[in-house]
């Protein structure tokens, strides 16, 4: 019975905690929904209960109130407090109490009533319910009103969709990382509010600008890690390469040593040959001053100062007799290099016959190509399977592998360098995606990549767009080659509703600078040039 | 004899004793059923009705069903507390003989008390407090049991002296003796003026009284009753913690200590004749009015107000009633 209570007595707690919270979702300055509401509610009333429940009730208590309830003339509280052993009257007297007790009912007792806690939460929540319900009801809309929500519900959808294909796709692997969950959680926090339309157009789309920002910043930094773990693999790889040699019982060889075709071998031998030979003349030319010097400066005949002349010259001499050792000893040790590359290039050549190098080099040049491109603005060239793919085949390598300490190393570094790409790719895909699509700013595209140009700017003449914006957009190659732009950059439109969201002062310049410079790099056709030139013209009176 | 036949037989020595009597009298059961109480509890009884009543043949009935001695004294404004309590008489023999006044019986009838002086009334109240009298230094106590019921008359009228609350307090009950129905009347009326005399048998001894006061001693009582009879004494009173609304508006001195130990006593003996073991609250509230309306002094505004004491009491019930509250509340 006490949980019963409780849990009405908390239900009642919570239920005028969510009609505060109701009464401000109705004047927008904290957002609800019916399932937050009756979640509070709920949870108050089960933690009411819980508490009633738990709570101890003291059995002097229980036996006062059993007393009331049953008509037991005080015997049970009386028989609680007696005695046995200090008054004749009270062994008796708990008997009797026991006897009256026997034909009782607890449920007869506790009935479950709906007393005050309960009618206090019932109320309140229905309070609760109405006062949620006029904030959202669409009666009291006008038929604007009713417009935008209804688009707002549809963008909502539309970010839905966005979230769920490239951050929660089920085929896509590994699972997502932090900053996909952070994003997704952003993502979903948007659609709430949208799906409530209670907020603006330009407050929606500026929510939506500041996700895709993210979601581009995400992905520009998923990417550089990515390429980084490229970097470490590659290294890794080198090292794999020098344990090889290590293995074969050859010392490490210099960079390109080892792609030498076998006439290039024998050129750079030739050419090494000459070179020790010139070094061994010159060394030859020295030694033969040398000994000239020495023998004059026996002699005793000489003055002070071509004594002084004389060894100064032989110290020079000598610093060059030192470096021309040197040179010779790098040529003798180039000269068995390139003898010995020839051996470690065997080594190589048997390694990349390995049909796991093989698929090793060739899944690392695919992440690398798609590192590449989305550095470079462009659609990600790895699809959702194919990474799966990776990741599955990464995965059973590195089990494979894992006594290998380079190898394990490399595998480690691909994986990251995978899930990076992953993430990198989703939240560009995100940037994209939601962007473009919130109402108020024109028609909204399908197109989730912008290197595309044969899918954006497809209309032909302006459309007015879902809120109150007026967007004119034209199609057409950007270039007179048709050839797509590896990167167009996406801004926040300048227009919404009946406001700028950016002072008209402030892009012009900047934007006009822009279109003199593209201009002047003849980077627009000649039939739009005037078009372009005309436009501007007209901006700036 | 274990503690339920001790029960058993209060209830049967208290039933028997109450038709006996009830042979005699006709109907105010409930006076009856409050002297013999205040015979249990060892306490005296002040009798509030008109003349008439058959209070005199109440007393005189409870002796003969007990074999008890009875005696009866009639006050007057003249009457001297020797008149009461006996007095040394020069004999023959020329030397001081005590000779015990009508105190020196088991159940003592005290008709019209108030119409004693102070002086009389004190006497014969001090010999209800001690239980023993004093003459000419010697200390004599009075038999055992003793019960003293007092009647007065609630009609003001001249030459009278109302008892003063110190001496009110001593009275365990103070029961109002109601002008008998249409139905009494005539029931008493045939039996006092036909040839048939009834009188009561002796059906207990007084050894069966003290064994019913020995029982009553031994009747349990919780904490939360006897909270709930202290707060009604403590209510009763005009100031201090626990005073209530109405005795704070009409009352001028509230129950004293006796008070609350006599209606625990009076309870006690409501729950044995209930065959309890234990007092409730319903003992209390039964017993609240006869032993608490003699001990509350009302103020000028409760007369002004035409409140009785036992108006104040309602609402002191009612007060205390509403703050005791089911400690479970769903």
């Amino acid at each position: 019975m006490r949980g019963w209570k409780g849990f009405a007595i908390g239900a009642s707690l919570a239920a005028a905690f969510a009609l505060v919270w109701a009464v401000m979702d109705w004047a927008n300055l904290a957002p609800a929904s019916a399932i937050d509401l009756g979640l509070v509610v709920a949870f108050g009333g089960i933690v009411g209960g819980l508490i009633g429940f738990l709570q101890p009730v003291p059995a002097k208590t229980l036996g006062d109130s059993i007393d009331r309830r049953a008509g037991l003339d005080n015997r049970l509280g009386t028989a609680l407090e007696g005695n046995p052993a200090d008054d004749a009257f009270a062994e008796p007297q708990r008997a009797d109490a026991q006897a009256k007790l026997g034909g009782i009912r607890a449920k007869d007792l506790f009935p479950f009533r709906f007393g005050r806690p309960q009618f206090a939460a019932v109320t309140l929540s229905a309070l609760v319910a109405a006062v949620f319900l006029l904030g959202n009801t669409p009666l009291l809309l006008s038929p604007e009103q009713k417009q935008a929500r209804k688009e707002m519900k549809a963008e909502s959808a539309r970010v839905e969709k966005v979230r769920r294909e490239n951050l929660e796709n089920p085929k896509d692997a590994p699972g997502m990382s932090e900053e996909e969950k952070r994003l997704a959680d952003e993502m979903r926090r948007l659609e709430r509010e949208l799906e409530r339309a209670k907020m603006s157009p330009e407050e929606a789309m500026q929510k939506a600008n500041n996700i895709a920002n993210e979601a581009d910043k995400l992905s520009l930094k998923a990417n550089e890690d990515a390429q980084k773990q490229l970097a470490t693999a590659s290294e890794a790889m080198e090292q794999m390469k020098a344990d090889a040699l290590k293995q074969a019982g050859l010392p490490p060889m210099p960079s390109g040593m080892t792609e030498m075709s076998p006439e290039q071998r024998k050129n750079a031998q030739k050419e090494n040959q000459k070179r020790q030979n010139d070094l061994k003349a010159q060394m030859a030319a020295l030694e033969k001053r040398l000994a000239e010097i020495k023998e004059r400066l026996k002699s005793d005949k000489l003055s002070k100062a071509e004594r002084d002349q004389l060894e100064k010259e032989r110290a020079a001499l000598e610093a060059q007799k030192k470096a021309l050792e040197s040179e010779l000893a790098a040529a003798k040790k180039d000269e068995l290099t390139l003898k010995l590359s020839a051996e470690a290039q065997a080594v190589f050549e048997k390694m990349a016959k390995n049909p796991l190098y093989q698929e090793l080099m060739k899944l690392q040049a695919k992440l690398q190509a798609n590192a590449d491109a989305m550095a470079n603005g462009q659609k990600p060239t790895l699809t959702a399977e194919e990474r799966r793919k990776m990741q599955e085949a990464l995965e059973a390598f590195a089990r494979e592998m894992k006594d290998q300490k380079a190898m394990e190393a490399y595998l480690k570094a691909m994986i990251e360098a995978l899930k990076n790409a992953k993430t990198a790719g989703n939240c560009k895909s995100v940037g994209l995606g939601i962007r473009p699509t919130m109402p108020g700013i024109g028609g909204p595209s399908n197109d989730i990549w912008a290197g595309d140009n044969k899918k954006i700017n497809k209309l032909d003449k302006g459309v007015e767009g879902g809120g109150k914006t007026f967007t004119t957009q034209v199609t057409g190659s950007k270039r007179p080659t048709g050839e797509s732009d590896p990167y167009i950059e996406f801004k926040a439109p300048t227009m919404v509703g009946n406001r700028s969201s950016i002072p008209y002062s402030k892009v012009l310049p900047s934007y006009k600078k822009r279109a003199e410079s593209a201009l002047n790099r003849q980077e627009i056709p000649k039939e739009y040039q005037g078009r372009v030139k005309e436009y501007f013209k007209s901006l700036g009176q | 004899m274990d503690a339920t036949q001790q029960t058993k037989k209060f209830s049967e020595t208290f039933q028997k004793v109450r038709t006996e009597i009830q042979k005699v009298i006709v109907g105010q059961d409930d006076v009856v059923e409050s002297v013999l109480i205040g015979l249990a509890c060892n306490g005296h009884v002040l009798l509030e009705g008109m003349p008439g009543l058959g209070k005199t043949l109440l007393v005189k009935s409870l002796a003969q069903s007990l074999r008890l001695d009875f005696s009866r004294i009639q006050f007057t404004p003249d009457m001297m507390p020797a008149d009461v309590t006996g007095t040394n008489v020069l004999t023959d023999s020329r030397a001081f003989e005590f000779r015990r006044g009508p105190i020196f019986a088991n159940l003592v009838l005290a008709d019209e008390i108030n119409r004693a002086t102070p002086k009389t009334q004190s006497a014969m109240l001090e010999a209800m407090q001690e239980r023993s009298v004093t003459v000419g230094g010697k200390r004599m106590p009075l038999a055992e049991p003793f019960l003293v019921m007092a009647t007065q008359n609630p009609v003001e009228q001249e030459g009278t002296y109302p008892l003063p609350e110190a001496q009110l307090d001593r009275f365990l009950v103070k029961v109002l003796v109601p002008f008998p129905t249409k139905d009494e009347l005539r029931e008493v009326v045939r039996r006092t003026t036909g040839n048939e005399t009834q009188e009561a048998l002796p059906v207990a001894e007084k050894e069966d009284v003290l064994e019913m006061r020995k029982t009553l001693r031994q009747v349990q009582i919780s904490d939360e009753v006897l909270n709930f009879a202290l707060s009604l004494v403590v209510g009763t009173h005009p100031t201090g913690d626990g005073s209530t609304d109405v005795a704070r508006k009409y009352a001028r001195y509230g129950a004293s200590p006796r008070g609350a130990q006599s209606l625990v006593s009076v309870a006690k003996a409501q729950a044995l004749l209930g065959e309890r073991f234990n007092v409730s609250k319903e003992d209390i509230k039964r017993s609240l009015k006869s032993v608490l309306r003699h001990r509350i002094l009302l103020n000028f505004e409760a007369e002004a107000d035409g409140m009785t004491t036992d108006q104040v009491l309602d609402q002191v019930l009612a007060s205390v009633e509403a703050k005791d509250r089911d400690p479970i509340r769903v």
